[in-house]
């Protein structure tokens, strides 16, 4: 008989009078993994930190049932004891790490558990010529993939993982599906939250639908039971293509970017955008997409190499938190519009990327897809020229993406500019040239 | 906004660019010997601060690389600049006694070499030696917080400055964009809490992983020879 991993009889768990989940029973067993899945804001992450016990540590946080992790309460246990037991990948993997080095992150969790440390297992999740490296200057994926290592080699056999691939490239996603699996033969458990289910239909996992809070399906994985789009459906409009003779909106020539210190991160690259073309930039983790990105908008200057901009750019960064200036979104969004916006465009931008309901949330509250989806809105908003976009839709269903997709078309359409840095395969469709990053420079096809 | 950029940008090239490299990775009683003896050449070498001020330099520039001599040194130059600068101009419009340009220029020295010297302490604590250090002597407990405290001060200036320049490309105004900034590292604090919380309530047990490096322990050696040397010939009557 399989033993039981994880039991959870969850009565209403959330945040009060913002959001909570409702009549939630699970169980899992070793060697089997869950996949919870639902729309933007359904409540997964909501459900996950509620099996945690960290749902009591938000400010209006609460939590009504009853959990169990091999045999631990989490919200008893000692939280030694505990994390002995899992391992656990946030949402927003820059909020997950506390070591300022890669190594010392990586040597963290063996350390509390009174283990020796060996660094050079960095290199399996190919960290290790970034052993000595600042935690705070690594992209997302790189520290997507440092939390991946340090939680699975540190041991502990109930892994909760939340949209634990956003960030990571298509070779990292399929290695780590493999160590998922692996973990799960050697009698582990893992529950995953993912807006993309199907990407952990190899595992056989059993599957969770939310849907406003409450569970729609709970049972044995299958295709049916997903009640929203799948990947393979998402069918973008087609657009007409951008007009060859109209004005460079950005030219970046020659150019070539290092950090204090550090080697050329970009060589001898140069990148062309004119008005109503939209570009893609790919390429395996850490390899300069962002860096780009910044360098294009004038955040960072290049050290050798120009960038000329005729219009006004935007970037909206990784950490969308970073992007807004207003305490709400309906305030980001009346900041953006300006003084004599009308209700109705708001209220209209509101609805296309579907906030609607949201607008007078503090940004503190929201969810992290909600945040996304509302700085885009603010971006489109204002109206800026060029749009510089870093992994606009990371972690958004495929609803909310199509929203997304229309609303680069749609600025495209409009003369805009769009550069987008990203490992979505979601949005390849709406590129009219692909840039791959490698070793420093780029090649546009 | 640029000025406030700028400001942050100098502190976190100063005392977070890099991780545990260079003269972090020197064991810390030759670190500390290092900064006494700095702080004592100053009697000296009262009337010739740039000598010092150069030691420290040299060190820092091989120690680390030029953009930290070229930050740091930008940094410590304010309150050189400030003191220098206001000392002559109050001499001038007789606040205080009179004091000439080259009078003015020591003091910009002299307070210029003390902030370097905080600076260049502060640059090179390794604060997994100092977690260590603290697992070694029982306080295993608390040993994380010299790692949270280096983890999450460059991270909020490094969102700070991510937040800053962002304000600056949507045309805001800097005091504007500081709320939303702050507002972020606060946030910041909370997710890290919450996402951690299980590793932030346990202690530390076995010691994180530290290296000595020949090259950065010579170098110390060599600046604590230099200013021994010069306090010893002082102290001898010989200078």
């Amino acid at each position: 008989m399989l033993e039981t991993a994880v039991k959870a009889e969850v009565s209403e768990a959330g945040y009060k009078n913002i959001f909570s989940i409702k009549d939630v029973f699970l169980e899992l067993n070793y060697g089997e993994a869950l996949v919870i899945t639902g729309r933007s804001g359904s409540g997964k992450s909501t459900l996950l930190k509620s099996l945690l016990g960290i749902i009591k540590l938000s400010r209006k946080g609460f939590f009504r049932g009853q959990v169990k992790i091999a045999g631990l309460d989490p919200y008893t246990a000692k939280p030694e004891k505990l994390f002995k037991t899992i391992g656990y990948i946030p949402q927003d993997p820059w909020y997950g790490v506390l070591g300022h080095t890669v190594e010392t992150e990586y040597c963290l969790s063996f350390s509390v558990l009174g283990l020796p440390c060996d660094p050079r297992g960095l290199d399996q999740y190919g960290l290790g010529g970034l052993r000595n490296h600042i935690t705070y200057g690594l992209s997302a994926g790189q520290v997507q993939r440092l939390l991946w290592a340090s939680n699975i080699d540190k041991g502990g056999k109930v892994f909760f993982m939340d949209e634990p691939g956003v960030y990571i490239d298509e070779d990292g996603k399929k290695k780590f599906l493999n160590l998922i699996e692996k973990h799960l033969d050697m009698g582990g458990a893992a529950i995953i939250v993912d807006h993309d289910p199907l990407l952990w239909s190899k595992l056989e996992p059993k599957l969770l639908v939310l849907e406003n809070g409450r569970v729609k399906y709970f049972g044995v994985f299958k295709e049916k039971a997903l009640p929203f789009l799948k990947t393979s459906m998402l069918k973008p409009r087609r657009r007409k293509h951008y007009d060859e003779n109209t004005e460079e909106k950005l030219l970046a020539e020659n150019i070539w970017f290092r950090y204090p210190g550090q080697e050329y991160i970009i060589r001898n690259t140069s990148i062309s955008i004119r008005g109503g073309e939209i570009i893609g930039i790919t390429g395996p983790n850490g390899i300069g997409k962002s860096t780009l990105l910044k360098l294009l908008a004038g955040i960072y200057r290049p050290s050798k190499g120009r960038i000329i901009r005729s219009g006004k750019t935007i970037l909206i960064p990784e950490n969308p938190l970073l992007f807004f200036s207003g305490a709400t979104i309906k305030e980001e969004l009346q900041i953006s519009c300006g003084e004599n916006c009308s209700e109705d465009k708001i209220q209209s931008i509101a609805e296309e990327f579907g906030i609607q309901h949201i607008l007078d949330k503090p940004l503190a509250e929201t969810s992290s897809g909600e945040r996304r989806r509302a700085a885009l809105a603010s971006a489109f908003l204002a109206g800026y020229d060029v749009f510089l976009l870093d992994e606009p839709s990371g972690g958004l269903d495929n609803y909310i993406v199509i929203n997304v997709i229309e609303s680069i078309v749609s600025a495209a359409e409009r003369g805009r500019a769009v550069i987008i840095a990203s490992h979505d395969k979601r949005l390849e469709k709406i590129y009219d040239k692909t840039c791959r990053f490698t070793e420093g420079s780029l090649e546009c096809r | 906004m640029q000025i406030i950029g700028i400001l942050v940008g100098l502190i976190y090239r100063t005392l977070f660019m890099t991780g545990e490299s260079g003269l972090r990775n020197v064991p810390s009683i030759l670190k500390i010997i290092l900064i006494v003896l700095s702080a004592l050449i100053y009697i000296p070498l009262y009337r010739e601060p740039y000598i010092p001020l150069l030691i420290i330099l040299i060190i820092g520039l091989l120690g680390f690389n030029r953009w930290w001599a070229a930050a740091s040194l930008s940094l410590s130059s304010i309150p050189g600049i400030w003191y220098g600068l206001t000392a002559y101009l109050f001499g001038l419009a007789g606040f205080s006694n009179y004091i000439t340009p080259l009078e003015a220029i020591m003091i910009y020295f002299r307070t210029t070499y003390i902030s370097l010297l905080v600076l260049f302490a502060g640059s090179i604590i390794s604060p997994v030696r100092l977690a260590n250090l603290m697992i070694k002597i029982g306080l295993g407990d608390k040993a994380i917080t010299p790692i949270i405290l280096w983890r999450t001060m460059p991270a909020g200036l490094h969102d700070m400055m991510e937040a800053l320049a962002i304000g600056s490309l949507k045309g805001e105004k800097a005091w504007k964009r500081l709320g939303p900034a702050t507002a972020s590292m606060l946030e910041y604090s909370q997710f890290v809490w919450e996402n951690n919380y299980h590793r932030l309530e346990s202690s530390l047990k076995s010691r994180l992983p530290c290296r000595v490096e020949k090259k950065y322990t010579v170098l110390i050696i060599a600046g604590i020879i230099i200013d021994a040397l010069i306090i010893t010939l002082y102290f001898a009557e010989i200078i």
